[in-house]
């Protein structure tokens, strides 16, 4: 088991090794001097001396990258030309809130396709069944920001029953940080809940199709055990693969609902730092998605050989 | 149908909650503790506000710094650090005695080498620094003495020592010495204000906190100057540049204060219980920079097409929202002012498109897009630059229209002449003439403007000492702005803000809020 | 062979079909909608500020008094323009990416990874960031977008590639001496392109809202060019007052991507029912 899985993380570290390549040539993508481009407008030809020692840019590319990812490696990201701060920190401070949001939104949208997913499988073929498609469908296609200044609209403003935006820590303040959070969470969830629902009906039909069940409903065992013990313990893996991905994914809806509910989560830090060139946060932020994405794959590669009895047998 | 939301009787009333309305002047706080969280138009680049040009940083520095003097409610010089000055006969050295026992935010007490380190800072770092061009040095005469000489004798050195935008704040020399523009770090944002710095987290928070051994003036409150005392214990200045949630968080109460709402919500935010709400006049004048130097419109006449064929009434209409909340005006100064001037108004507001059109032409226009480039933080500057876009393109230009956030925008208009051909701006209050100076001077390379007449008017502006003879000058100034067309005006722009109930004592001034001298009802 | 095409059509069911039905009744309003009502849709006009839907104005105007509906059609033209020409540039990319990943061991591996490396990161995340280096503009944004969902086609026709060419009959193929390109020619590319146009479905719904997700949060085209997603921004503030300035963009952006996904459902139903459930 530890071999496959020692295989997959250097897979995925081989994959954040290639992001760390593309963050580095899409900053060379932009117009200017390098250093004018890190450094903006602003710097001092000190500043610019310097940095231009540190990253060697009059050397060649090769040596460049690796000089930089040396710094990267090390957590220097370097310095916002907005912020005038460390990359680093600018991140840190605000990772918290996206991590909120996004695993928020993740149990919202566990939670709600689970449910509708196993509501449609269940009932599968009624109008119960088309309903949850809807449902499904409508999450998928329609544009994140609508639906949050519609949310917001309608339950922040015409009946002003939760806040409007903002962020407060819920471990600082569990009933306010709650509330806060209960629209972009759901707005974002919703979006994903779609994308689990489809699977959990499609993996619990398999199942419930199965010998498994076929062998426990024939020797009478009661329905709720069948589906809960034998057809949903199947169903799993592909849920869990799915929601791995959703987990991911999250964390790009979360750009766009951290604008519309004005939450300062590191979303919003790149969108400001895209418009106002701010680069060196651009390829920083770049990077922390990368790595976050290795981190949820390795999470759920290690859930996977947990949860199966045939993976751990075979890898064994 | 959204009519005029504004009635007259209402625009009579919020003219007596005007800039000339004294914040609660009073002696101790009827309420001590609390928190405001005020929702901003945009976030401060840096609080290094001394050397910004930015708005956001202004609108916090009036907490945390004060200077020798500043403005009272009526735009004119009041003391604050300095307790009195006096002029030498000539005329070119002023002796400023500094109020005793003051101390700045880490507990050292303000000094005259603090004062004279400041003004020096000022002089070399400030985007403002041209006002104080008559300036030739500073000194501590003793701990408490500070004397400034002038080159030549000046009567807008004292009101241009005073202006507030940004001010010439009194930090302690050790933490400014040496210390480049925009890079004081966060722990030296020290000053005298009633407030010190608690965090700053860019584009998340400025949090104040209330100064405890701050030392208040004795006179009585009275636009920036007098007695501030800090009754709310915790400010929050909150960046919330989507216009629709500042109003929104109004409204449900998330925060106390909306800084620049659309006019569109007036009549609803003013109905809503709980919510009060304020109009600024005068507040800001909308303009727009053409580029002399680089670009299309280096060519004169194209720039005379402009302003002979824009409409800036449509302009104003979609910059203000309302009928109510702006004026047409030809001059650099505000009607309330005595500078206020008419001359070249016949060049304001000519309406006259089939001239424009034939100027374009005669002009050798290329058709390359004209480049605008506008605030996304201001909705006014926003609006106004749409609505001149369109009526360019009516005109015969192709445009291109960019926005950004304000510091970025000003970091565009003054570094990269190349990039734009028009740059949008916003003017506040002039309280002196003489204000206009870093804007207008050729050395001061604020814009790419450079006339050797205007240099000398500005010049013989700052030293003349007649009040009508200052005037003429300015008026001179006026007259050659709108013969050279490096600037347009589109007009005069009222503000309207919003408070919450629960915040008592407070009145509307310039273009920042005070939050001294109110208190908040509850214990939140 | 249009003919041939329409004869044989057994429909996709009922969903698809309607939103096939609705997808290309949406094109014609847009693309003809200007020819119909040729009213500016970037005139400001203070006097006719946030009029609501009337005779005069069928869908309002907005805080500057610009027609809502005229906008609303050039900013359909705009998602349109920018949608197709994404599906186009994806498709062929994604196809030649995924071929030469499928057909020729020796690049497989290379190819794969780097499109796990561009899949690592979420498809809006990577198109704001390129924006960042790159002028705001409609090529541009189509640039992005077609970074972004190469990967994705890539993959499946590599998938589809890697079938085929275990099959018994391209081997025999390959062993009488074909060349590589007629093999995907003849045989790969075929195979693939039920699954390529199911893809290509897709990627044209997510390209509408992408491209407005981009305006939205201001890295798109810049104004005064009207786009469903900076509608949606500029009228922000006025959800209450003047819903119809958001309301219909949003709707539509909605109505497009339910019908493309929707579309695509059906096509994947119909030429792989196996997959379908």
């Amino acid at each position: 088991m530890t071999r496959v899985l020692a295989g997959r993380v250097a897979s995925l570290g081989f994959v954040l090794w290639l992001v760390t390549i593309i963050a580095f040539v899409l900053i060379r993508l932009a117009p200017g001097d390098p250093s004018a481009v890190m450094l903006g407008s602003d710097a001092t030809p000190a500043a610019v001396a310097e940095f231009r020692a540190r990253y060697g840019l009059d050397r060649p590319i090769a040596v460049q990258y690796l000089a930089w990812l040396g710094h990267v490696v090390r957590g220097d990201l370097g310095n916002s030309i907005y912020l005038g701060r460390p990359v680093t920190t600018a991140i840190l401070e605000r990772l918290p809130v996206s991590l909120t949001l996004t695993l928020t939104a993740f149990v919202i949208a566990i939670v709600l396709g689970i449910t509708l997913g196993l509501v449609a499988a269940y009932w599968h073929d009624t109008w119960a069944d088309r309903a949850v498609s809807a449902v499904a469908a409508l999450g998928l296609s329609l544009p994140s920001f609508w639906l949050g200044i519609c949310l917001i609209y309608l339950l922040a403003v015409r009946w002003p029953l939760l806040p409007s935006g903002g962020f407060v820590e819920p471990w600082r303040d569990p009933p306010a940080g709650l509330r806060h959070l209960l629209l972009p969470a759901f707005a974002l969830g919703y979006l994903q809940s779609g994308l689990i629902a489809r699977m959990t009906r499609a993996s619990m039909l398999d199942a419930l199709r199965g010998d498994f069940v076929r062998t426990a409903r024939s020797k009478g065992v009661g329905e709720i055990y069948v589906v809960v013990k034998h057809a949903f313990r199947n169903a799993v893996i592909p849920v869990l693969t799915v929601s791995g991905i959703a987990l991911a994914v999250l964390f790009g809806g979360a750009v766009v609902i951290e604008t519309v509910f004005t939450l300062p989560g590191v979303g919003r830090l790149l969108v400001n730092a895209v418009v106002r060139r701010d680069y060196p946060v651009v390829q920083g932020t770049l990077l922390l998605v990368a790595a976050w994405y290795v981190v949820v794959n390795i999470a759920v590669d290690l859930l996977y050989t947990l949860s199966d009895p045939r993976v751990r047998l075979r890898t064994s | 149908m959204v009519r005029t939301l504004i009635t007259s009787a209402a625009v009579l009333v919020s003219m007596l909650m005007v800039t000339g309305a004294s914040g609660a002047s009073m002696d101790k706080c009827p309420a001590q503790g609390g928190t405001i969280r005020a929702a901003m138009a945009g976030s401060p680049p840096t609080l290094d506000f001394v050397t910004s040009f930015a708005a956001q940083a202004r609108d916090m520095g009036v907490y945390l710094y004060e200077g020798l003097v500043t403005i009272d409610a009526n735009y004119d010089v009041a003391p604050q650090l300095a307790e009195k000055w006096t002029a030498s006969a000539d005329g070119k050295t002023y002796t400023f005695n500094l109020r005793k026992g003051v101390k700045f935010h880490d507990g050292s007490p303000v000094t005259a080498a603090d004062v004279v380190a400041s003004v020096e800072r000022f002089r070399a770092q400030s985007p403002r620094k041209a006002d104080l061009s008559m300036v030739s040095g500073a000194r501590a005469v003793d701990p408490n003495t500070v004397e400034i000489t002038l080159s030549q004798p000046s009567a807008a050195f004292v009101p241009l020592l005073a202006y507030p935008g940004p001010a010439v704040a009194i930090m302690p020399k050790k933490l400014i010495e040496d210390v480049p523009a925009g890079k004081l770090p966060q722990t030296s944002i020290i000053g005298t204000g009633p407030y010190r710095l608690a965090e700053w987290v860019p584009d998340k928070h400025v949090h104040l906190q209330r100064f405890a051994d701050y030392s208040p003036a004795s006179t009585d409150a009275s636009g920036y100057a007098g007695r501030r005392l800090a009754c709310v214990e915790h400010i929050y200045f909150v960046p919330v540049p989507e216009v629709s949630s500042r109003v929104a968080g109004v409204e449900s109460g998330d925060y106390d204060y909306g800084q620049n709402l659309p006019a569109e919500t007036y009549k609803r935010l003013s109905a809503t219980t709980g919510v009060k709400t304020f109009i600024l006049k005068p507040y800001y004048e909308i303009f727009m920079h053409l580029n002399t130097q680089n670009g299309q419109l280096k060519e004169w006449k194209l720039r005379r097409a402009i302003q002979v064929g824009l409409n800036q009434e449509e302009i104003m209409l979609a910059a203000a929202g309302d009928k109510a909340l702006y004026r047409l005006d030809p001059s650099l100064f505000f009607k309330e002012q005595f500078w206020h001037s008419n001359i070249g108004a016949n060049r304001y507001n000519e309406r006259d498109v089939t001239r424009a059109k034939a100027l374009v032409k005669e002009g050798g226009y290329d058709g390359s897009p004209i480049r605008i480039i506008t605030s996304s933080d201001f909705q006014f500057m926003y609006n106004a630059a749409l609505a001149t876009e369109s009526q360019l393109r009516q005109l015969g230009f192709t445009t291109k229209l960019q926005a950004y956030d304000y510091p970025t925008m000003i970091d565009i208009f003054r570094k990269k002449r190349a990039e734009w051909d028009i740059s949008y701006n916003a003017f506040s209050i002039r309280t002196d003439p003489g204000g206009f100076t870093f804007v207008l001077k050729s050395d001061s390379g604020y814009q790419p403007y450079a006339s050797k007449e205007v240099d000398a008017l500005l010049e013989k502006g700052l030293l003349e000492r007649d009040r009508k003879a200052r005037a003429k000058i300015y008026e001179q100034i006026q007259d050659q702005l709108y013969k050279d067309i490096p600037m347009i005006k589109h007009g005069d722009l009222f503000g309207f803000d919003a408070l919450r109930e629960r915040v008592d004592g407070f009145a509307v001034f310039y273009t920042t809020p005070r939050f001294w001298n109110v208190w908040v009802k509850d214990k939140r | 062979m249009a003919r041939q095409t329409a004869r044989r059509w057994r429909g996709l069911g009922p969903a698809a079909d309607l939103a096939l039905a609705g997808l290309v009744l949406l094109v014609v309003f847009i693309v003809a909608g200007p020819w119909v009502y040729p009213v500016s849709p970037t005139l400001v006009s203070g006097s006719s500020r946030l009029q609501p839907p009337s005779w005069e104005h069928p869908l309002g105007t907005d805080q500057l008094g610009r027609e809502v509906l005229a906008r609303v059609m050039a900013g359909g033209q705009q998602s349109l323009r920018v949608a197709t020409l994404t599906m186009a540039f994806t498709v062929v990319a994604g196809s030649v990416l995924g071929l030469l990943a499928g057909a020729v061991r020796s690049l497989d591996n290379l190819l794969m990874r780097i499109s796990d490396a561009f899949l690592a990161l979420p498809a809006v995340i990577l198109a704001i960031a390129l924006m960042a280096v790159r002028e705001p503009s409609e090529g541009n944004v189509v640039l992005a977008l077609v970074v972004v969902y190469t990967p994705r086609v890539a993959r499946v026709v590599r998938g589809k590639a890697l079938l085929i060419r275990e099959m018994p009959y391209v081997e025999a193929a390959h062993a009488l001496g074909a060349r590589l390109s007629r093999v995907a020619r003849r045989h790969i590319l075929p195979n693939a392109t039920p699954e390529l146009i199911v893809q290509a479905t897709f990627i044209f719904g997510y390209a509408i809202l992408d491209e407005a997700t981009l305006s939205f949060l201001g890295v798109g085209p810049p104004p005064p060019a009207p786009s469903w997603g900076n509608m949606l921004a500029e009228a922000r503030y006025l959800v209450r007052d003047a819903f119809w300035i958001s309301f219909f963009p949003g709707l539509l952006i909605g109505l497009a991507v339910l019908a493309a996904n929707i579309l695509g459902d059906g096509l994947r139903d119909r030429y792989d029912p196996r997959k379908g459930e």
